[in-house]
């Protein structure tokens, strides 16, 4: 968070470990239903995989 | 075409064993998807770098390195510097995090880096190992953060945009 501001989202808690776009996006669609706001481009996925991360959002 | 997704790696040049166990402990937690690999001499990294620099996602430089008194090779390990200094004279790939207590000299290698157009992070070790996951595993983890790529439009959203 940055000012109130999410600044990354990103499914690297190391606790939960998924690797479903889709779920991402919904965890941020949740938040901005809370009434946070989600800087544009910082909803990153890190593939299973080993995949380059990518921006979803 | 080859379809198999290519697991990226991150590359760790640290001579310390103990080091080497802590950082490999912290990459398996949080950072679990990418390959580590841990090169203890400058030439050794230098010569894996060139095979694999293409599909390494990150890199992390020690400055000063030891040889262990049971090492069988006796060739000198160099030190960071060797490496940063190869790497700022090709094209820019991924973040180089560099980690050392040696200050000056990770000032030369983040000179030589930025000047090669290299994003640079920079951490300096304390406090035994605990540097490891307090302050190198986030500086990683958002040198990787700012590595990502816009994600490609999926097939059938590239063709209904085509149409439109």
């Amino acid at each position: 968070m940055d000012s109130g501001v999410i600044v990354e989202l990103t499914n690297l808690s190391g606790t939960f470990q998924f690797d479903d776009r889709d779920g991402l996006l919904d965890v941020a669609t949740a938040l901005k239903q809370a009434g946070l706001m989600i800087e544009p481009g910082c909803v990153r996925l890190f593939p299973n995989d080993g995949g380059r991360p990518m921006i979803v959002e | 075409m080859n379809t198999v997704a290519r697991c990226l790696k991150i590359a760790i040049l640290e001579d310390n064993a103990d080091r080497t166990v802590a950082m490999r402990a912290a990459l398996a937690d949080k950072l679990y998807m990418y390959e580590p690999h841990f090169l203890p001499t400058a030439p050794l990294m230098l010569a894996w770098l060139d095979r694999h620099l293409e599909e390494t996602i990150a890199i992390s430089l020690d400055h000063d390195l030891e040889l262990p008194l049971s090492a069988i090779d006796r060739t000198d390990p160099c030190d960071g510097r060797m490496v940063a200094k190869a790497l700022a004279v090709q094209s820019p790939s991924c973040p180089v995090v560099i980690h050392t207590t040696n200050v000056a000299c990770g000032d030369s290698m983040e000179a030589a880096l930025i000047e090669g157009g290299w994003q640079t992070f920079r951490v300096t070790p304390c406090d035994d190992r605990h540097w490891i996951r307090a302050t190198w595993l986030p500086l990683l983890r958002e040198a990787l953060f700012h590595a990502a790529t816009i994600e490609a439009a999926p097939v059938a959203q590239l063709v209904s945009a085509g149409t439109k």
